[in-house]
């Protein structure tokens, strides 16, 4: 799945989600091959499921994260008639562009909150607190999926 | 209110899903894909200007260039070609109504409080309105051609360092000796007090801390009046937000 997410990115940025993402997805199997009792409840869920959620996390902390800070700082003038956009080393990053960066940052949110999944989920900080926070989500999902 | 979906029941639409979003997006996403991490900066400088502005200063950009305000990414070039933030407050001092005015910096080199002959950059800068200087002195640079700027150490009120990580116990101690450099009042208690106010001097790094992590920044708040911010991928408000303003430290002008 990483693979899809790398797909159009430059070598250089898709070596850095590639390597996290590696070095997260080797622990995991680490874990759940030595502590088979205590993450037991790991049996019933089919592998990619992590690899996906995992994919997911990282893709959000290295690019949407970034692409909503810009759109965050260029509100603050699009409001306003005198200023054109924001200019960054050679780059200029006009309304538009950052209109195009919001509908990303939307498109994105809206396809988490589809499954309910919050940004919470994304903060982890090793493997554990992964496995901790997907633990929860797995509950609450099955829980509000089946709500009438 | 909607029923969420359950990616466990169907994978395979869950996937499809993701890669319609992918597919869609690709090409913008490509395309800001060289300038990812200047984006980050960018938002930790806008939620200073957002903690001004809600503590009640007027702010206004300036040095716009064709108006476009030009972000100034590295200590490199300057500031003069880079647009700003000038931010001010009006205040009674000494019995008479006053204006207060300041300029929020990025990455401007500033004077170290303990010798005179050095400079550090700090990401953000606030300082005393129009007091960056010029130095000529060609050793500073490798060209020796051109000239050097600075803000001398008596003209900065506070700073704040960016750090696009996860937190870890060496780069939280690390911001102690930027302080010790930068706002060595800080640490001898001569801090002033006086209005206006600004954000204490912050740390705000992107990553969640763990327990011990957390335990580290609560004791260097506690010992120093600094702010450490953790977490700011998703809580970005953290600085300026008005429900959360009394757990941000601040500390007086100078004047």
């Amino acid at each position: 799945m990483i693979k899809l997410f790398c797909k159009n990115l430059p070598r250089n940025l898709s070596n850095l989600l590639y390597n996290e993402y590696n070095s997260y997805e080797k622990e995991l199997k680490f874990l759940l091959n030595t502590y088979r009792n205590r993450y037991a409840w790991t049996n019933e869920i089919d592998f990619e499921y992590f690899q996906i959620f995992l994919s997911l996390a990282i893709f959000y902390r290295r690019i949407i994260v970034q692409l909503d800070s810009a759109v965050d700082f260029s509100e603050r003038f699009l409001f306003s008639k005198n200023i054109k956009g924001i200019v960054i080393g050679n780059y200029l990053l006009s309304k538009a562009e950052s209109e195009k960066l919001n509908t990303i940052v939307n498109d994105f949110k809206l396809l988490c909150g589809k499954y309910n999944i919050s940004n919470y989920l994304f903060d982890f900080e090793n493997i554990t607190q992964f496995l901790f926070k997907f633990r929860e989500y797995n509950k609450n999902i099955g829980i509000s999926s089946a709500e009438t | 209110m909607r029923k969420p979906k359950n990616p466990f029941k169907d994978l395979n639409k869950f996937k499809i899903e993701i890669a319609y979003f992918l597919k869609k997006h690709k090409t913008t996403i490509s395309s800001h894909s060289a300038r990812i991490s200047d984006y980050f900066e960018m938002s930790n400088y806008n939620s200073i200007v957002k903690f001004y502005e809600n503590n009640g200063y007027k702010v206004s950009p300036k040095n716009l260039i064709k108006n476009e305000f030009r972000y100034k990414l590295s200590p490199a070039g300057y500031p003069n070609n880079f647009s700003f933030f000038e931010i001010s407050k009006t205040y009674t001092y000494k019995r008479c109504r006053k204006e207060f005015d300041f300029e929020i910096h990025h990455n401007v080199a500033v004077q170290s409080a303990i010798n005179n002959n050095l400079y550090v950059t700090p990401d953000i800068s606030i300082i005393s309105k129009g007091s960056i200087r010029e130095l000529k002195d060609p050793r500073y640079f490798f060209s020796g051609s051109r000239s050097y700027y600075y803000v001398p150490n008596k003209n900065l009120q506070t700073f704040c360092e960016v750090k696009n990580f996860n937190p870890f116990p060496e780069l939280l101690f690390n911001f102690i000796g930027l302080l010790q450099e930068l706002k060595n009042d800080v640490f001898n208690k001569r801090q002033s007090d006086k209005n206006p106010k600004h954000i204490a001097p912050s740390m705000m790094i992107s990553g969640g801390g763990n327990y011990h992590t957390n335990l580290i920044r609560k004791d260097i708040m506690k010992r120093y009046k600094t702010n450490i911010f953790f977490g700011l991928f998703y809580s970005r408000n953290q600085p300026y937000s008005k429900l959360k303003m009394s757990n941000v430290i601040k500390i007086g002008s100078k004047f």
